[in-house]
């Protein structure tokens, strides 16, 4: 992490110790109107819920440190910088589209691991956007006489449902819902992981069960609040509830530690598609030794920077960067350096490398 | 070499729900030891790990041995028998529907005793092949002498190791492929190998063969084309194809001349010296080189290396047998060994490759046409006695010897044959001269074609059988050291196929020759028969019981009364298997090949394997992994004589010889004679390069010249 | 008893065993992530495999803005993290080998983890255990040195950064063809 004042930064960052400080401040302020205009003046806080704003808070603490350090990182740095630019890209919308609501690349691993995903993923980012209003205040129902209830988001009616109908019901059980989600995408999870030999041989307990086992204690325990409420008459509620709070400040605090830090990254994808494809459209760099166009001419360009400022530099006598080699032409310079025979400058095509297994 | 973890301990070799179940590779001679993965619920294999502890490959295997166990619960896999009824469907895929074991068998059995009937006993003819167990390869020459009771059978193996058996029959009285275990091999000084293209052929040899020159020993290759092996040889002796006679020939003169003889062994264990001696007078360096176009300084420096080595294994495969001169081509390179007394001790000796995985236990126990099991002639009174004893027949039932595997074709072309029985063979692919093959089998009356996938030779038949992979039986296999070795079965058979073993016990109960075959119930009933049936024979395989082959990594036959635990090494005290207990060295004059090239067809063809197919590659052309890496055949040429056709790299050319016509894409390398075309033989239909090869065979052995003929090529 | 990749260049025959058996690995997903290169196709058979060398600073894992390629303890540089990688490709284009691979699907790079499910227990990879030449081997530190004595070849003994034959230090020991150079005949 960047903790040097540097005279060269924007002004506004002079008036903080840390960019982690000054990220902190202004997302605590943000937070804090919000919750101020949506809570309307904080006078419909859920004071109940108040754990979860703790561990909110821990989990910002923890976000902000662990991006922030690795957005120091060049090749991050990079990529956010240009990604941030053209974030405004027609493309932006079908990439996010595809690739973080459909997720279709995953649907590209396996019928089986993209079901689970969705079911993982959005069952627990519809859940942080029910827990997080309902937590801050920012979104609330008040009861009419009439059998009506009135959802108020930020501080506005937004609409009118009968307490009896479907939305309302949709209201009520989401959370339920999403716990069942997670529960069905949890579990094919850790059944694939135990039974497939593909996964257990990459996996460790740690990084990839305990993620798992998680949101399941999660979705369980929230689930058995309900059990409790509706079927006996709140036995031992005040415990579970305790327990259910218990887990998700744990989960948040881990969150930007373990596998579940991918969640917050994944949106990244956009920038990096966006990336390839508008300096793609650009200019292309033709491989210095079989003039085969590889990769945009500004990737070239920027890994070979990214490469520098981590000391590495792989320039040859010849006059290019291995970077500027197309990657059979890259493997065939190795080969011509080991065996002493000009292999990259022979005009026989690579032999097949990517067989079926 | 390498310590290693047992297995059993590592979570990522044993998977929960998995076996692994101990076995051989299903293809070639070097039989590399492998496990299977087998899932216990579903008892379906499902992969392949290295078996480390088998002592001759050590967990290696080549792309053939690691993606083999895909044969098994392969979508091409016949699953029911199927029946063609519109013969003049014949030689397509068109026509078969699925029909019962009972509908097809009793089809079979009507139609082979109705051709019986009117043509005599011998107008069937059995086909078979050595891709299979001992079992079943002893079973078909009892069904075949006892249930069909024709003299006419022979296998695929007078395409392969017909020659070597012949070669070393007559030099040292014995067939056993190698004289030493593959083990002893890295330890020797100077390896001789001729007309053997190991890197690709027997891969998992090669890091034996790589040891001997890490150690400072010699490799010497002789071969027209600069194969793997020979580009790092320390010498390699790039002869036209078709000469090796007179290559050998020359390095028993110049052993003889360099006094690097052997004398008292000569005198003591073998006959011949002398006539071979003052035969081989002639073949001068100057005067060999003529004839085979290696330089007289190479040959020289040959012969002196391989003289002085203190240890020297002579080895050679199908190079030089598949002529038409292949046993004379043995024998002159047994000579070698002979002549310089470098055989029967530890680390000198001679050996061949054997092709196929059982090519020599196949050899051994009566497939072929003269022979009966454990070795024994069909020709000697006595042998035959001792069979008909185990089989339950009397002497004056036994058919008498037949023909071998291309006369077979010749028979049916005359209509002397009128029905085959083809196993564990595709012949429509392997044999020479196809155009003439593929007509005779259209010829047959009828035909019948046992095998798991549809070959290009089912496509001839009027049913095929549904049979087994190697992994869906057991039984024993000997390989290229002559070890015999234990296939495990791993899978339940695939849908309703059967053991070959199985079909002709089926086919011969419904001959109403049941009682010759009833009492055989399992493979272990069909071992313990045929283990008694070679007892006294030369190949005695009576002491190898299972047991055994399991307790001591397998066993090397001979293993009888006297040699209980196997001989590893043969010879060890001099005694060769001639009657007089003596090796002959055998004075053989030089012949060129049947054909030599001439204005028309200038160029001399030769045939061969690549490393990721094996045979007539009608299963390993349906493996992804391989058909990705060799999926077309193509014609090596050299730059100058590209030149000289003006044609290009990957350009399809013409290539044609007196009997057939093919076309194939152009690989330019200059690691081949600039007189000299190569194609591999492994595909099939209008891709065959057997529509043009050479049936001319050799006069003892009956092997086709596979290996040399004249040819041209025409642009497009 | 630490263990290393050792490649004998010089033994290699072309059969793409290694390929083959790279498919079978436990997390390989039937897809082979090393090479093999004809050196010089037109005129003889030579061929050397191309396996990732798994460097000890490898430019994969610096290029990669997500630190999807961790390197395991034992040296090895993994294959990206499945959840992590975002596909940008940069390893791709880092590597100085020419490595890694792209499955543009699954929008995921794919390289060579030296059979991490089976060399963290000590037995070789998959390629190195059915290498039937030799020119793969899972050698301890003790035959490497070995090795390394053994071979005196003009061109220095085995590739090392300070010659012009590899980019930087790596895990994986090459020695360049030519071993048998000045070899020491036994007559």
């Amino acid at each position: 992490m960047n903790t040097k004042v540097n005279q060269r930064q924007p002004s506004i960052e002079r008036a903080f110790v840390s960019r982690f400080a000054m990220h902190m401040f202004f997302t605590i302020l943000i937070i804090f109107i919000l919750t101020f205009v949506g809570s309307r003046m904080f006078t419909h806080m859920d004071l109940n819920l108040y754990g979860y704003m703790v561990g909110t808070l821990v989990f910002l603490i923890g976000l902000f440190y662990r991006f922030l350090s690795w957005s120091e990182r060049p090749p991050a740095k990079l990529m956010i910088k240009k990604g941030k630019k053209l974030i405004f890209r027609k493309r932006t919308a079908k990439t996010t589209t595809n690739d973080i609501a459909l997720q279709r690349f995953i649907w590209n691993r396996g019928l089986y691991r993209w079901f689970q995903h969705m079911m993982m993923g959005w069952g627990v980012i519809i859940s942080c956007l029910v827990t997080f209003p309902l937590v801050f205040g920012w979104m609330y129902f008040t009861m009419d006489d009439n059998g009506f209830y009135t959802v108020v988001f930020m501080g506005l009616n937004l609409m009118k449902i009968s307490a009896d109908g479907f939305l309302a019901f949709l209201f009520y059980n989401s959370l339920n819902i999403t716990a069942i989600m997670v529960i069905t995408g949890a579990s094919m999870a850790i059944y694939r992981r135990l039974k497939n030999m593909q996964a257990r041989a990459e996996q460790t307990v740690v990084f990839d069960f305990m993620p798992l086992y998680m949101l399941l204690f999660i979705s369980i325990s929230g689930l058995l609040l309900t059990v409790s409420n509706v079927f006996f008459k709140g036995f031992i509620q005040p415990e579970l509830s305790l327990i259910h709070q218990f887990s998700v400040i744990v989960t948040l605090i881990y969150l930007p530690f373990g596998k579940l830090a991918h969640i917050p990254m994944r949106p990244l994808g956009v920038y990096v598609k966006n990336y390839r494809e508008y300096y793609g459209n650009q200019s292309m760099k033709k491989c210095k030794v079989c003039s085969n166009e590889f990769v945009s001419t500004e990737q070239s360009k920027d890994v070979i920077d990214v490469l520098n400022q981590n000391a590495i530099e792989f320039k040859k006598e010849e006059g290019f960067h291995l970077a500027e080699l197309c990657l059979p032409c890259r493997r065939n310079y190795r080969i011509s350096k080991f065996s002493g025979v000009k292999t990259h400058l022979t005009k026989a095509k690579e032999a097949n490398q990517d067989a079926r297994g | 070499m390498q310590e290693v973890k047992a297995l059993k301990e590592i979570s990522n070799v044993n998977h929960p729900n998995e076996e692994l179940i101990k076995t051989h590779c299903s293809y070639c001679g070097m039989q590399c030891g492998m496990n299977l993965r087998v899932n216990t619920k579903t008892n379906k294999i499902i992969g392949v790990e290295p078996r480390y502890e088998w002592p001759v490959t050590e967990g290696k295997m080549c792309p053939k041995g690691v993606t083999a166990y895909q044969q098994t619960n392969h979508k091409d896999r016949l699953l029911k028998p199927l029946i063609r009824d519109d013969a003049s469907k014949k030689g397509t895929k068109e026509g078969f529907r699925e029909a019962s074991w009972d509908e097809a068998l009793d089809l079979i059995v009507k139609n082979f005793k109705a051709l019986q009937g009117k043509h005599g006993d011998d107008t069937l003819s059995v086909y078979s092949g050595v891709s299979m167990t001992n079992e079943k390869c002893y079973l078909t020459g009892k069904f075949a002498r006892v249930a069909l009771k024709t003299k006419y059978i022979d296998y695929n193996g007078r395409f392969c190791m017909a020659s070597a058996a012949g070669g070393s029959l007559r030099s040292l009285g014995v067939d056993r492929g190698s004289s030493l275990p593959w083990t002893d091999l890295h330890q020797t000084d100077c390896l001789f190998i001729a007309g053997s293209n190991t890197a690709e052929c027997h891969p998992t040899s090669m890091y034996r063969v790589w040891e001997v020159q890490n150690r400072g020993g010699y490799l010497i290759v002789v071969d027209p084309r600069e194969t793997p092996i020979a580009r790092r040889a320390d010498l390699h002796l790039d002869l036209r194809p078709g000469t090796d006679l007179a290559l050998a020939n020359c390095m028993v003169h110049l052993l003889i001349k360099n006094g690097r003889v052997d004398e008292e062994f000569i005198k003591q264990h073998t006959n011949g010296f002398e006539e071979t001696k003052e035969l081989v007078a002639l073949f001068t360096p100057e005067y060999t080189s003529e004839i085979t176009g290696v330089s007289p300084e190479k040959l020289i420096r040959a012969a002196e290396i391989y003289g002085k080595a203190p240890n020297a294994i002579v080895m050679f495969a199908r190079g030089v047998e598949q002529q038409s001169k292949g046993v004379d081509n043995v024998s002159a390179y047994i000579n070698m060994a002979l002549v310089s007394g470098k055989i029967g001790r530890p680390k000198s000796g001679v050996a061949t490759f054997t092709g196929q995985g059982n090519g020599q236990g196949g050899r051994e126990h009566g497939q072929k046409s003269d022979l009966l099991p454990g070795y024994r002639k069909i020709t000697n009174p006595q042998h035959v006695k001792e069979v008909c004893e185990v089989w339950g027949i009397k002497p004056e039932e036994m058919p008498g010897p037949g023909v071998s595997a291309y006369e077979l074709f010749e028979l049916m072309d005359k209509k002397e044959i009128r029905g085959m029985y083809l196993l564990c063979s595709n012949p429509a692919v392997s044999a020479p001269n196809l155009n003439f093959v593929k007509n005779a089998m259209k010829n047959l009356d009828f035909m019948v074609c046992s095998d798991f996938y549809l070959s290009e030779s089912a496509e001839f038949a009027d049913v095929v059988l549904p049979t087994t992979t190697w992994a869906e039986d057991e039984g024993t296999v000997t390989n290229l050291e002559g070890r015999i070795i234990k296939i495990n079965r791993a899978q339940k058979p695939l849908g309703e196929c059967k053991t070959d073993w199985e079909i002709q016990i089926e086919i011969a109960k419904r001959y109403g020759k049941g009682k010759y075959f009833e009492h055989l119930k399992t493979a272990k009933d069909v071992a313990d028969e045929f283990r008694l049936a070679t007892k006294g024979g030369n190949a005695d395989y009576s002491g190898a019981t299972w047991e055994k082959i399991e307790k001591q990594n397998g066993v090397f036959w001979p293993c009888n009364e006297e040699n209980v635990d196997g001989t590893p090494h043969m010879f060890l005290d001099k005694k060769f298997y001639h009657p007089d207990g003596k090796a002959k060295i055998c004075a053989l004059p030089y012949r060129p090949p049947a054909e030599e090239p001439n204005e028309q067809y200038p160029l001399r063809l030769t045939t061969g394997r690549v490393v990721y197919h094996y045979l007539s590659g009608n299963q390993t052309r349906r493996i992804p992994f391989l058909k990705d890496m060799c999926p077309e055949p193509y014609v090596e040429v050299h730059p100058e004589l590209a030149k000289k056709y003006q044609i290009e790299h990957d350009q399809i050319i013409r290539l044609f010889t007196r009997r057939g016509e093919a076309n194939y894409k152009v690989k330019i390398t200059e690691a081949i004679r600039k007189d000299t075309v190569f194609v591999p033989y492994h595909f099939g239909h209008e891709q065959s390069i057997n529509l043009l090869t050479n049936a001319a065979l050799d006069p003892m052995s009956r092997m086709p010249e596979f290996k040399v003929c004249a040819a041209q090529i025409e642009k497009l | 008893m630490k263990k290393v990749l050792y490649i004998e260049l010089e033994n290699c025959i072309g059969c793409r065993s290694c390929l083959a058996g790279c498919t079978q690995c436990g997390g390989h997903e039937q897809r082979n992530r090393n090479y093999v290169i004809d050196v010089n196709p037109f005129v003889d058979r030579q061929t050397m495999p191309m396996m990732c060398l798994h460097c000890e600073n490898p430019p994969c894992a610096r290029s990669c803005p997500v630190q999807a390629i961790q390197v395991h303890e034992t040296g090895a540089v993994l294959s990206a993290m499945t959840e992590k990688c975002l596909g940008c490709q940069n390893c791709t284009i880092a590597c100085p080998y020419g490595i890694p691979k792209f499955d543009v699907e699954q929008n995921l790079m794919y390289k060579c983890d030296l059979c991490i499910d089976r060399t963290k227990d000590g037995i070789p990879p998959m390629c190195a255990s059915v290498c039937p030449t030799n020119t793969l081997q899972w050698v301890t530190e003790e035959e490497l040195a070995v090795k390394k004595s053994q071979f005196r070849l003009s061109n220095g003994m085995m590739a090392s950064m300070e010659d012009p034959y590899l980019e930087n230090k790596t895990n994986v020991h090459v020695s360049l063809p030519g071993i048998l150079e000045g070899k020491e005949k036994l007559f």
